[in-house]
């Protein structure tokens, strides 16, 4: 049952009232069903620090400091890469094709010819850097793409948190991001709206994640949506990056 | 508030139906996408077991359903910062969550959709503990299951989460990307499937 609004249809719902009994036999037959008692401790268990696994109790108030710290070490990582190599070096190292196999052997759907279109970056601000990104699969430039990513850029370096801006043309604004690593292990998934002033138009996002330890130097960030048809993934764009360590 | 406590019932208890507590609860969704962990942990509590039923009727199997389950609510803390800049509700958002946590699934493990003849609703409460209210359960378990067979899956779907997870229409088309008069028709045939189906057995 929904917590917060219980048993607010069968009786309310005049069209339904010829059916009362098929939906209380639902909703009798249903009413066993509860997830294990535990299950809800692990839940946070992973979410916090799993040093804290066993305490359910007290791991609450570790999930914020575990997640603080990480985010704390984040940014003054950012802040001194920034510092001692200003954007312009960022941007002008290539990155060896060697770099990325085993994302793009993980990941073939999101590297099929033709289905993947990379940032779609804007006029006023060109790169070189694409081009030393030298996957087959990745086309070059989609225009009529609906989601563009201007961060970060393919190849780029990053690290906690990782920040995801761009824009997206969706149904419903609702779109979802993943990040995978060499593995093509998932180190974080998720769902947000782009804040387009109206339907069928472009809205900008900017979304800021934590991810799990990679367990290799390269990894690809999938952003999408989902079919209102189907659920299938559509509109995704690929963008290989590079995990400082 | 105690988050291992009784599955969720001290909270369901304290966020009932009324407009009062439903402003708390908006309350509590505010205060955890400003980050307050304690809140988070209160609504993984409220939604845990509503989620599990979703996805255990979707999915046909526990061991599955526990693991998406899981996926479905670390997916969600992952998103709460992102959630934080929308207008959506949360409900539909963390069903949306789910939804496609199970789409993703049945995709990657195809033979998910040949069901095996095991229980798979069955999930004794921890306070059945004599074997008349073991059997019941079991009883009701297939008598659940008889329902949902007779059903497609979209209308299995429909069906879950207007009568079991109690969302409305509006919710449903938010979820699905159904129009609500397609979830309306999807219901009704449902429903009259289940009275025919119902009206030949002793489960009313």
């Amino acid at each position: 049952m929904n917590p917060h609004r219980p048993n607010r249809i069968a009786p309310h719902d005049p069209e339904l009232e010829e059916f009362t009994g098929v939906i209380d036999a639902l909703k009798k037959n249903a009413a066993h069903i509860e997830p294990r008692k535990e299950l809800l401790s692990e839940i946070l268990s992973k979410i916090g620090d799993t040093a804290t696994a066993a305490q359910s109790k007290t791991s609450l108030p570790w999930i914020r400091v575990a997640m603080a710290l990480p985010l704390g070490v984040g940014a003054v990582v950012v802040i001194l890469a920034f510092l001692l190599f200003p954007p312009k070096s960022n941007v002008g190292s290539p990155l060896a094709p060697t770099s990325f196999p085993a994302a793009t052997q993980e990941s073939p759907a999101a590297l099929e010819p033709g289905t993947v279109a990379t940032t779609k970056l804007e006029p006023t601000t060109p790169r070189s850097d694409t081009s030393s990104f030298s996957a087959p699969a990745l086309a070059p430039q989609v225009p009529e793409a609906n989601i563009r990513v201007t961060a970060p850029q393919p190849n780029e370096e990053v690290s906690l948190p990782l920040v995801i801006r761009g824009e997206a043309r969706v149904f419903e604004s609702v779109f979802a991001y993943r990040l995978r690593d060499a593995d093509g292990s998932i180190l974080f998934e998720g769902h947000a709206m782009a804040n387009a002033p109206d339907t069928g138009q472009f809205g900008p996002f900017e979304i800021s994640v934590t991810y799990l330890e990679p367990s290799g130097t390269s990894g690809i960030l999938e952003v999408f949506s989902r079919s209102a048809k189907d659920g299938s993934e559509i509109n995704r764009v690929a963008i290989p990056v590079r995990f400082k360590k | 508030m105690s988050l291992s406590s009784h599955n969720g019932a001290s909270f369901r208890s304290t966020i009932g139906g009324g407009q009062e507590d439903q402003s708390r609860f908006e309350a509590l969704i505010r205060r955890a996408q400003k980050g307050d962990s304690s809140a988070f942990g209160d609504l993984y509590e409220a939604y845990l077991t509503p989620i599990f039923r979703f996805i255990l009727l979707r999915v046909k199997n526990k061991a599955d359903a526990e693991e998406l389950t899981q996926i479905t609510f670390l997916k969600a803390w992952n998103g709460m910062r992102g959630y934080t800049h929308q207008g959506r509700p949360f409900t539909s958002w963390l069903y949306t969550i789910a939804r496609n946590t199970v789409i993703d699934h049945w995709k990657k493990k195809k033979e998910a959709h040949i069901e095996s003849n095991e229980e798979y609703f069955y999930e004794l409460r921890d306070h059945v503990a004599t074997p008349h209210e073991a059997s019941e359960t079991r009883e009701r378990d297939a008598a659940l299951r008889g329902m949902m067979d007779s059903l497609s899956p979209d209308q299995q779907e429909i069906i879950t989460l207007k009568f079991i997870n109690d969302l409305s229409n509006k919710e449903i088309a938010e979820i699905t990307g159904k129009t609500e008069d397609a979830i309306r028709q999807l219901q009704f045939r449902a429903l009259k499937i289940l009275r025919e189906k119902l009206k030949h057995t002793d489960a009313l």
